[in-house]
């Protein structure tokens, strides 16, 4: 019996083990990070330093752009929904597997009362 | 007879858990402002919600007929209520909080909403505690505080109500026509179903439990047993 | 009346036990004063916690309740007195109503000392409307006093009673928490909020109100032998 709860218990970590990555990568939330070259990087420094009004429109664009990728993340969001259903089933059948687990422990106790009454009457 | 609704019962969710699947993402129409795609978590969470409440309520009623006439069968229905209170309890606490976290940015707010079914689950919790602690002699104690609980269903509600609602609250349940409604009512009678059948099975695993020890102390008491 | 009499000899036996040792009140006493010195070294930062005052005594308040609730049904315990009353021919309403009063009694013992404590710490005008003050006292005790009581008596044959007393309480508790602490603070406001106030003490009649109804029809079955 112990046996079975901890072989359950197992399973259900290491099933929460694989669905936990997937989940996390399920909806990329942030933008893959950019790795500059730092030369490359100090000289558009350089370069935008010298223009405020092209620097502040290229922000503008960015700004926009990034907004845009941000929105289209939010609207078509799936991984809080994923999460919140997956919770409340993975509850409910947690609460069905627990509830099972006693049954099965009543089956069995019930089975060695009957196997001890079936003993003494035969003896006697 | 009751063999036969109960499977009937388990074949509806069973239907049902595809039918709102269905109708929950591909026929209810996207919600536009404000959460988009994330409003979808609000049809299981308002079955839980509930349900929560049904378990609550049917755990003091039967509690009330088990202190009425001490029938063991109502303790049963008790227990098996207060359970799936916890169960439907942690099932919307934590949609709950994943929705409060896409909607608010935070996992946790003291949402008047919030705060009603934190303090409900807790009472249950305790009823549960109760149950598996209490050790012999429990079951009245337990009966109690299923009555008592159940008795503070509105008093709760109505206070946190008034105390959060001092303080700017945002609103929760988005309005629904058409589609999204029936989305949301096909989810609540697939929770319908799935509590009945849990609470006609966790009764009769209760019914068992007792049986036995009640067997048992007969046993003692006719000098068959040590 | 013949309830009353019944109930008003259980409360002034509880009394009288209490007055010759008087082990309880001190110990709840003691403790509450305690509980509000520890939340003012908690909580004492540049300022004056004022705001915080009005939760200070109440949760003070209820703690030490438990505390003095637990203590006074294990006394019934110690040999088994609780039979005897249960056998005596009073009605168990009678009964109950009794150990609550005295409860009762031993709480505004508590909050007598209690809440000029934090009066005098914090300089919080808690007796600016003293009617209204005092009846959020009565209020909040008799409330918590019956629910306790219905508990702590239930809780007599159980094992792990001292833990499960507060795990059971403390949550069914928590509306009058609100109500008593939401109502102090409309009284202990600079500019008091009588409105607002009268609208919680209210409340609170309603919770005293529906946990005594209930507790009088329950009790009778919940603490048969």
């Amino acid at each position: 019996m112990k046996m079975m709860r901890m072989i359950g218990v197992a399973f259900a970590i290491a099933l929460a083990w694989l669905a936990l990555p997937r989940l996390a990568t399920a909806q990329p939330m942030s933008p893959p990070p950019y790795h500059a070259d730092e030369a490359v990087r100090a000289q558009c420094d350089a370069e935008l330093a010298k223009d405020a009004t092209w620097r502040a429109e290229l922000e503008n664009q960015f700004i926009y752009e990034f907004h845009d990728q941000q929105s289209a993340v939010f609207v078509h969001n799936k991984r809080h929904v994923l999460m919140g259903y997956g919770a409340i089933w993975i509850l409910t059948v947690g609460f069905v597997v627990i509830t099972w687990l006693r049954q099965r422990r009543l089956g069995a106790e019930i089975a060695r009362l009957q196997a001890e009454v079936d003993r003494a009457t035969k003896e006697g | 007879m009751k063999r036969a609704i109960v499977l009937l019962l388990a074949a509806l969710a069973a239907v049902g858990f595809a039918v709102t699947l269905y109708w929950i993402f591909y026929r209810a129409p996207m919600q536009r402002e404000p959460l988009y795609f994330n409003q979808k978590i609000f049809y299981y969470h308002i079955g839980c919600a509930f349900m929560l409440f049904a378990a609550v309520f049917t755990c003091g009623i039967a509690s009330l007929l088990y202190l009425k006439g001490r029938r063991g069968r109502f303790d049963d229905v008790a227990t098996a209520g207060g359970e799936l209170a916890v169960l439907f309890g942690s099932a919307m606490l934590v949609s709950g909080s994943i929705w409060a976290k896409v909607a608010w940015g935070h996992w946790w707010v003291w949402d008047a909403r919030l705060t009603t079914s934190l303090l409900l689950w807790m009472v249950m919790v305790g009823y549960v505690l109760v149950r598996r602690f209490g050790g012999p002699g429990s079951e009245r104690l337990a009966a109690g505080l299923g009555v008592f609980g159940m008795v503070d269903v509105p008093l709760i509600y109505y206070s946190v109500r008034i105390w959060r609602t001092y303080h700017p609250s945002t609103s929760t349940a988005p309005g629904l026509r058409g589609d999204m409604l029936i989305a949301m009512l096909f989810s609540v009678l697939l929770f319908v179903c799935v509590f009945v059948v849990l609470l006609v099975y966790r009764a009769g695993v209760a019914r068992c439990a007792r049986l036995i020890d009640e067997t048992r102390e007969a046993a003692l008491d006719a000098g068959l047993i040590e | 009346m013949e309830f009353f009499r019944h109930a008003a000899a259980v409360c002034a036996k509880d009394l009288r036990i209490e007055l010759r040792s008087r082990e309880i009140v001190y110990t709840m006493v003691f403790f509450a004063a305690m509980v509000v010195l520890i939340f003012s070294f908690a909580f004492i930062g540049d300022g004056n916690p004022r705001a915080l005052v009005p939760g200070m005594l109440w949760v003070a308040v209820l703690l030490s309740g438990t505390l003095g609730l637990s203590r006074a049904f294990d006394r019934e315990r110690d040999q088994d007195t609780l039979r005897g009353l249960l056998l005596s021919p009073a009605p168990r309403g009678a009964i109950f109503a009794g150990k609550a009063v005295a409860m009762v009694a031993l709480m505004a013992a508590v909050e007598a000392v209690a809440a000029p404590l934090c009066w005098f710490l914090f300089d919080a005008p808690l007796f600016a409307h003293p009617i209204y003050m005092v009846l959020v006292l009565v209020l909040g005790t008799v409330g918590f006093a019956t629910v306790g009581s219905v508990f702590a008596a239930m809780l007599l044959r159980v094992r792990a009673r001292d833990v499960l007393l507060p795990v059971v309480l403390y949550p069914i508790i928590v509306p009058l928490l609100i109500a008593a602490t939401k109502a102090t603070a409309a009284l202990a406001a600079p500019v008091p909020d009588l409105a607002d106030a009268v609208f919680w003490i209210k409340f609170l009649a309603v919770f005293d109100a529906a946990f005594l109804v209930a507790a009088m029809w329950t009790f009778e079955s919940l603490v048969i032998e």
